[in-house]
């Protein structure tokens, strides 16, 4: 009953003074604020870390150049250059490869190679469709992660070969050829524009197009993969017939850490005279366990600045309350002459200090949301934050006041009427 | 099921009524403050005061006589150092400290020179704030309180803030809260203090409605010889101690 009239109360005397109820907030606000976004943040990265796993398989690891620091310490930069790669002579051949996939006969299940072509767009009179050309080996089906919806993947045949075929999206051929069909668009000759010269590739698959977040943010016009094989992909770049980076399945029932570290030492093998490169070789469980880490830290360190503003945000709230305790030292001592209890008078300024922390928080809650949400769609795992760490939140801010405003609330119940009254 | 305890339920302490009952027995009060320490202070030197239900009653005295501290004693604000106070048939030395503001709550009701009406807050909740604490539920305070503002012909401005009141509004609402809790007596400190003459007088003459049609026991404490003459006795106070006791123009007034 008395809670009742002291929210309402309470209610009112921050409406009355508005500017200095949000400034008194925003302690509060920043940090439930902070905390929610990056719990959202982080679910979703966790998610996404999750999806990437079973996307790439658990069972595979990814073998590639390093660069070698030079005699000070530091690194060139030229593995991270996408244009310019290592040189030539440095890559990875077929001949090591071939090696490779004898003396591990048995435990490789797939070893996919990739070459990026590049971006280009395909015409069919008026109609448009931009896409990525990528050049890929038959093995690389698994690591790509589509869906055929018709006709087949690249096969070996067809890699070898040398063939200009192509697997396209359904999305683009929504674009290109509308109104037809996925088992209808086999066997159509797309062309595709890249640079300055037209490549004409034959449709031999069609995947079911995925939308990911982060496509759906940052482009309007949606470019969809159109995958070559690896060998036309070379024709066309020019680019040196060897590879910088690959993706090795293994074969079930392989130990994963035992056999990256061992594919790690076949290939270092080679470069065990190259001044400029090593081979280094992650599995995706080190992959994770290094994002889960860097995400750990990150959410620490932002936990200590959350916590922080919390901290600060309550002394604010104190000190606001003791302005307010002080402020009104005239009307506490009427409320104690017309026989308002010390507890009367203590549960007034608690609740109080509560609605401030409370409406603090609800905004904290409000923003956290919008951001955890913007964070996480920017990731590509658009995610909300969950009901219990929403409760939390709002727990933890209610705590807050009541903490941070008891020294006040009691200070006011302790004033003594006489002198109450007599405060000018 | 839960056991039974023969225990008699503790009668309420019932203080022996006193032949035409008195409101206030006062014997002997002292207040000292300092106590002990070299500034020792002795405000009140041995106040006798007896005050009848139903009468209107002044306090007079120049500043610095004591009065105040005596109102804060009548008032229940404070206690005295020696003596003994019983207010409506309860002894005070009895009370406990945490009792007092339920002794405020029930059996005084102020009302002040500054009016101290509860900033942001209507006149009407203004009126209900005493039978909050006084734990009446809202359908009874509202009602109550209704009816009060009606009685001191504030009907028409519940739902007004004190910043929209004028002084001698403010005054009618702040006695209309007194009468809240419907208390043993209503202790007015300076009420026409802060008010022009003519204003002044509206807010006596409702002293004088609420004592003739109400039969309030009123306790008006003022240094205007002119306002303590219109009540029934008039008591001076000065350097602790009572100076004087006479009849006023009140009895007139009474009839």
């Amino acid at each position: 009953m008395q809670l009742i009239e002291n929210i309402l109360l309470a209610v009112s005397g921050l409406r009355s003074n508005k500017m200095r109820a949000l400034l008194t907030m925003l302690g509060i606000i920043i940090g439930i604020g902070s905390v929610l976004t990056i719990v959202t943040v982080g679910d979703s990265m966790t998610a996404s870390v999750t999806d990437v796993m079973n996307d790439m398989g658990a069972n595979s690891i990814q073998l590639g150049l390093v660069e070698r620091p030079d005699e000070n310490g530091e690194y060139r930069g030229h593995v991270s250059g996408a244009s310019s790669g290592p040189p030539e002579e440095d890559l990875i051949t077929d001949e090591m490869i071939l090696r490779y996939r004898e003396a591990f006969a048995g435990q490789i299940q797939a070893l996919a190679l990739s070459d990026y072509t590049g971006s280009g767009q395909a015409k069919n009179g008026r109609n448009r469709a931009s896409c990525d050309v990528q050049g890929l080996n038959a093995d690389a089906f698994g690591t790509v992660n589509v869906d055929i919806i018709a006709g087949h993947f690249l096969s070996d045949r067809e890699v070898d070969g040398g063939k200009n075929v192509a697997v396209i999206s359904d999305k683009f051929i929504e674009k290109l050829f509308p109104g037809l069909s996925p088992q209808d668009a086999l066997g159509r000759e797309i062309k595709v524009q890249m640079g300055d010269e037209v490549q004409t590739f034959s449709v031999t698959g069609v995947y079911r197009y995925e939308i990911s977040g982060m496509m759906q943010v940052m482009t309007g016009d949606v470019s969809t993969t159109v995958y070559i094989p690896l060998t036309v992909s070379r024709k066309i770049t020019g680019n040196s017939p060897g590879y910088s980076y690959m993706q090795i399945k293994a074969a079930n029932g392989v130990d994963l850490e035992q056999f990256r570290q061992r594919s790690k030492e076949f290939f270092a093998r080679f470069y065990r005279g190259n001044l400029l490169y090593d081979i280094e070789a992650y599995s995706m469980d080190s992959m994770i366990g290094q994002m889960t880490g860097l995400l750990g830290t990150m959410s620490i360190a932002i936990g200590i600045i959350a916590g922080i503003s919390l901290l600060v945000g309550g002394i604010g709230v104190m000190n606001i309350m003791l302005v307010s305790v002080t402020e009104r030292t005239r009307e506490i001592g009427t409320r104690k002459a017309l026989g308002a209890k010390n507890s009367a008078i203590r549960v007034q300024f608690i609740v109080e200090s509560m609605i401030i922390c409370l409406i603090g928080g609800a905004i904290g809650v409000l923003l956290g949301t919008g951001l955890g949400r913007m964070g996480s769609t920017l990731l590509g795992f658009p995610g909300w934050p969950s009901a219990s760490i929403v409760i939390i939140a709002v727990c933890f801010s209610m705590a807050i006041g009541i903490f941070f405003g008891y020294y006040p609330a009691n200070k006011a119940a302790k004033l003594d009427p006489i002198e109450a009254l007599r405060y000018e | 099921m839960l056991k039974r305890e023969k225990k008699a339920p503790s009668a309420p302490e019932q203080a022996p009524k006193a032949e035409e009952q008195a409101i206030i027995e006062m014997h002997g009060i002292h207040k000292r403050f300092y106590i002990g320490q070299p500034n020792e202070l002795e405000i009140l030197k041995g106040i006798d005061l007896r005050v009848k239900k139903g009468a209107f009653l002044s306090i007079v005295g120049a500043s610095g006589s004591g009065k105040s501290t005596l109102m804060n004693i009548i008032g229940a604000l404070d206690r005295p150092t020696e003596g003994t106070y019983t207010l409506d048939g309860l002894q005070m030395h009895d009370v406990p400290d945490r009792g007092l503001s339920e002794i405020r709550c029930r059996k005084i009701g102020f009302v002040f020179q500054t009016f101290n009406l509860i900033p942001r807050t209507t006149a009407l909740s203004n009126v209900e704030l005493p039978m909050l604490y006084a734990g009446i539920p809202l359908r009874e305070r509202s009602r109550r309180a209704k009816e009060l503002l009606e009685l001191v012909g504030m009907g028409e401005r519940m739902k007004h803030l004190p910043n929209e009141l004028s002084g001698g509004q403010k005054q009618r609402v702040a006695i209309a809260r007194a009468m809240a809790n419907d208390p043993a007596i209503i202790l007015a400190d300076e009420p026409t203090g802060a008010l022009d003459s003519q204003t002044g007088r509206l807010v006596m003459d409702l002293f004088h409605t609420l004592h003739r049609k109400k039969g309030k026991t009123i306790v008006l404490i003022t240094h205007n010889p002119e306002l303590a003459a219109e009540t029934q006795e008039i008591i001076t106070i000065s350097d602790g101690r009572v100076t004087g006791q006479e009849k006023g123009g009140g009895q007139l007034a009474a009839d």
